[in-house]
């Protein structure tokens, strides 16, 4: 029915295709063969004699844990634990809690917003999301998928990293302020089945079974699907309020519908993670132009990957890392017009692999050193109209890049580390690009730690922002260059005892600018026309301050306060959507010990200018309170919890971009959900 | 061209494949292998074994050694396969909380975070409680824990705080003190 990117006349590369798939198996093949011999030593080791224990070889996951004191960055967490003390349904929801970082909802996807960096129309491109050291950012619009788009269960996550700062050094292109980095759970400690289910404000509901468990010594599984609907809510939207666009309410325009899938499987030194999520949702807004209240436009998001790595600790604290890794994404849309019904879509897959290996001498150095190879063999984007059959646009590409790395991190005084990185990608479209980072990090007393850091980061332009042309107002750019960022950061993290608690105090101040920065902007030769060009250059200050503080029976919470100024280099204009500043309290509250808490939650966003052009200059700033009743091992294995989102109905908007009629989306009032989750 | 690219990329799915399968360094006399928290679960019930509490860390004469962990426990289940082992005469419990006040008393305490930002508080009141504090975060002994475990190439080791064991009335035996890599104080 549709000219679905399906393209005759590629026998040859079928053949190849086959060859390829048949190495794919050979090599999965050697490398589960290798997996075998690996498993040695039984359950009695309690009967050795603690000099035999000395003698025992310590095999399995990364060693090099490190202490979040002496990353070389300003890293926020939030664990499972936080997970479910605050009821966060998303990733999105997750990373809103940390200090400094915002969200916004168009009503279509989650945006990120970070040290007030979060022009509407960014597919969240400047943050390089990882799960599990696997790179998620797809290779058609380099997003990061980020609220119930993203493709693994919320409550599949162990803990979420934020490392703020550029970690190009590391993880190449899009690690331009950070990178949100999600740990998974294990199946050993999941251990056995787990059955959740959750029914919500907006006739939402969503259930997920899932089952982990240690199958034998060095071995472990965790499998897990999900399922979700919503229907969503019937909107209005005043700029809508004509007879003629049904008075500006959109009825059944709102839904949703997720599913998505886990596998992991752990054997000996290697493990195999296998992802797959799908999300369609209706989109209500009419933005790009479209029909109002017509149920028919909606965007749907697939996300999957497999992931086989191998990990090992040889002799001479040596550790390798060896990784294969194939992902396929999707996107596809239909966008309902009064003439005719368009489908615009996206197909990106891409297969690579990295090696990485890292050495530590004498406590002294630790040493790594890796190479990635990443081929898009896949880079498609179209756009078609069902009747007639016409295609409007169509863009396929393939392209690789081939990276190295280097990373020491040398301690030349019991209280003083250094760490210093640089990382080469050499990219077949674009060349070679250099990221080094360097970062000093010093203990001058027991419980202080102080960094002193710097470093850059690139992001090259995405094949839709080079290519992507719609013929009536997007024009391609295939001269796009890279952007680059520097960051020069201060930190400074402080353990005290005050009051019978025990608190850790922490102090940011950033400073950061971009060159040719990527931005849609009117197009010289044809004003009518926008593309995507390296514009501006914008210049960043800040300030960031965090206090966690506990109580030894378990009472405790952190707050934040952020502050920030973004300009435009040359004119000194704001950024659009950029808070001054962003306030958040969280607290745990135990009523009876481990089976009843109370986590109330409050997040404050200054107000946030809207695009220029829009009727209205800014968006209010808004306080919300969420408000969470937690109940665990009630009865044993079941927990309950009962969450009020905007407790107190702040009315408040997210502003977007210029494909959008409305000035900034309004976002939800109070709602709730309850949510139950048995083990057993 | 593109052929080329592919044959490159299976050329390098091969050699990842074998240096993969390919055996590793040689073992000697059928070296034992385990999880890193197998091995350190084993070392905590050795512990035990050359560690005296004074009298009246015991309720009575069969009350049990307890072996604590505080917060985020690695140890899978390898730690509940010592419960009602004996050790000196006393079988073994295990307790796990997230706080020191949920543990009630205990005997061996191990914490595993390292990001506990309470850990030097949490270590002074162990030791008040008259407990051996077992750790493996990098500067858990120079924090005031008793021993810490470490790793030594690919096999575990520890360091003994005397320090910290003499302010929580324990007697240390000198066959494991013979066997530790480190034996000193705070600031050693």
């Amino acid at each position: 029915m549709f000219p679905y990117g399906c393209r005759a006349g590629d026998a040859g590369q079928e053949t190849s295709a086959r060859a390829r798939l048949a190495s794919w198996v050979v090599a999965l093949f050697l490398l589960v063969a290798a997996a075998v011999p690996a498993s040695a030593g039984g359950d009695d080791l309690t009967d050795l004699s603690l000099e035999s224990l000395m003698q025992v070889k310590v095999v399995g996951a990364s060693r090099y844990e490190q202490k979040l004191t002496e990353a070389p960055s300003y890293v926020s967490v939030v664990t499972r634990e936080d997970i479910q003390r605050f009821g966060y349904r998303n990733l999105g929801a997750v990373l809103r809690s940390m200090p400094g970082v915002y969200t916004s909802f168009d009503r279509g996807y989650t945006y990120l917003g970070v040290r007030g960096f979060s022009p509407p129309g960014d597919f969240n491109t400047r943050v390089l999301l990882v799960v599990d050291g696997h790179r998620i950012n797809n290779n058609v619009y380099d997003q990061a998928l980020l609220g119930n788009e993203f493709p693994i269960d919320i409550d599949l996550v162990e803990r979420v990293e934020f490392v703020r700062g550029p970690s190009s050094s590391l993880y190449g292109s899009n690690a331009f302020f950070g990178i949100v980095n999600v740990i998974t759970r294990r199946g050993k400690k999941l251990n056995g089945v787990e059955l959740s289910g959750s029914v919500a404000s907006f006739d939402t509901y969503q259930g997920r079974v899932s089952y982990g468990q240690e199958i034998q010594e060095r071995a472990e599984v965790l499998v897990s699907a999900t399922a979700g609907y919503s229907g969503g809510q019937t909107l209005v939207f005043p700029e809508f309020d004509d007879p003629a666009t049904h008075s500006g309410v959109a009825v059944g325009a709102d839904a949703e519908r997720l599913f998505s899938g886990f596998a992991k499987v752990v054997l000996g030194d290697f493990t195999v993670e296998g992802v797959t999520g799908y999300r369609k949702k209706n989109i209500p807004t009419a933005y790009y132009g479209t029909t109002f209240n017509d149920n028919r436009t909606f965007v749907a998001d697939m996300a999957s990957y497999v992931d086989l790595r191998y990990d090992r600790v040889f002799s001479g604290d040596l550790e390798l890392t060896a990784r294969l890794f194939l992902d396929y994404s999707s996107y596809y849309g239909d966008y309902a017009y009064s003439t005719v019904l368009q489908r615009d879509y996206a197909r990106g897959a891409w297969w690579g692999a990295e090696f990485r290996a890292q050495k530590k001498w004498w406590d002294r150095l630790l040493g790594t050193g890796g190479v990635e190879y990443r081929n898009s063999a896949l880079q498609e984007q179209g756009t078609s109209n069902y009747d007639p059959p016409e295609v409007v646009f169509l863009d396929s590409r393939r392209s690789y890049v081939l990276s190295g790395y280097l990373q020491g991190e040398f301690r030349i005084l019991p209280n003083l580390l250094v760490n210093a990185g640089v990382r080469y990608d050499y990219y077949d479209t674009f060349g070679g690009n250099w990221s080094p980072r360097v970062g000093l990090i010093w203990s001058p007393w027991e419980r202080t730690t102080t960094k002193l850091l710097y470093g850059s980061a690139f992001r090259v332009p995405n094949v839709y922002e080079l290519y992507y042309s719609d013929t009536v107002s997007l024009k391609a750019n295939p001269t796009l260059r890279p952007e680059t960022i520097d960051t020069f950061e201060l930190v400074l993290e402080q353990f005290f005892d005050l009051l019978g608690m025990h608190w850790k105090g922490t102090a940011a101040g950033f400073y950061y600018w971009i060159g040719n920065l990527i931005a849609a902007t009117p197009d010289p030769v044809d004003p009518g026309f926008t593309a995507f060009q390296n514009s501006a250059t914008i210049d960043a200050y800040g300030l960031e301050l965090e206090l966690d503080g506990r109580t030894k029976s378990g009472l405790g919470g952190r707050a934040s306060y952020s502050i920030q100024w973004a300009s435009v280099r040359g004119s000194g204009s704001s950024l659009s959507n950029a808070p001054r500043s962003t306030a958040k309290i969280n607290l745990f509250l135990p009523i009876v010990g481990n089976k009843l808490s109370l986590n109330p939650e409050l997040q404050y966003v200054s107000s946030r200018t809207t695009v220029p052009g829009k009727a209205t200059e800014a968006v209010a700033g808004y306080a919300l309170i969420n408000l969470t009743l937690l109940s665990q091992e009630l009865a044993k294995g079941l927990e309950l919890s009962a969450s009020v989102y905007n407790l107190l109905g702040t009315s408040y908007s997210d502003p977007v971009g210029n494909e959008f009629v409305q000035d900034a989306i309004r976002q939800d009032g109070m709602n709730f959900r309850l949510k139950a989750t048995y083990r057993f | 061209m593109r052929t080329s690219h592919t044959d490159r990329g299976r050329g390098l799915l091969l050699a990842l494949a074998l240096l993969a399968a390919a055996p590793g360094p040689p073992a000697f006399g059928g070296d034992l292998e385990a999880e890193e928290y197998k091995v350190k679960a084993a070392f905590l019930f050795n512990f035990v074994k050359f560690v005296d509490w004074p009298e009246a860390a015991f309720a009575d004469a069969y009350a049990p050694v307890v072996l604590a962990v505080l917060g985020d426990d690695p140890f899978g289940d390898s730690l509940d396969k010592l419960q009602g082992r004996t050790v000196k005469g006393r079988p073994v419990a295990i307790r796990r909380a997230a706080s020191l006040k949920a543990l009630g008393r205990f005997h061996v305490l191990f914490v595993s975070s390292a990001e506990r930002f309470d850990l030097v508080s949490v270590l002074s009141a162990a030791e008040a409680m008259g407990a051996l504090t077992v750790g493996d975060a990098r500067g858990f002994r120079k924090m005031g824990g008793a021993i810490e475990l470490v790793r030594s190439d690919d096999r575990i080791a520890f360091e003994v705080n005397l320090d910290a064991a003499r302010r929580a009335r324990l007697k240390i035996s000198s066959k494991l003190l013979g066997l530790a890599k480190v034996v000193s104080g705070e600031n050693g």
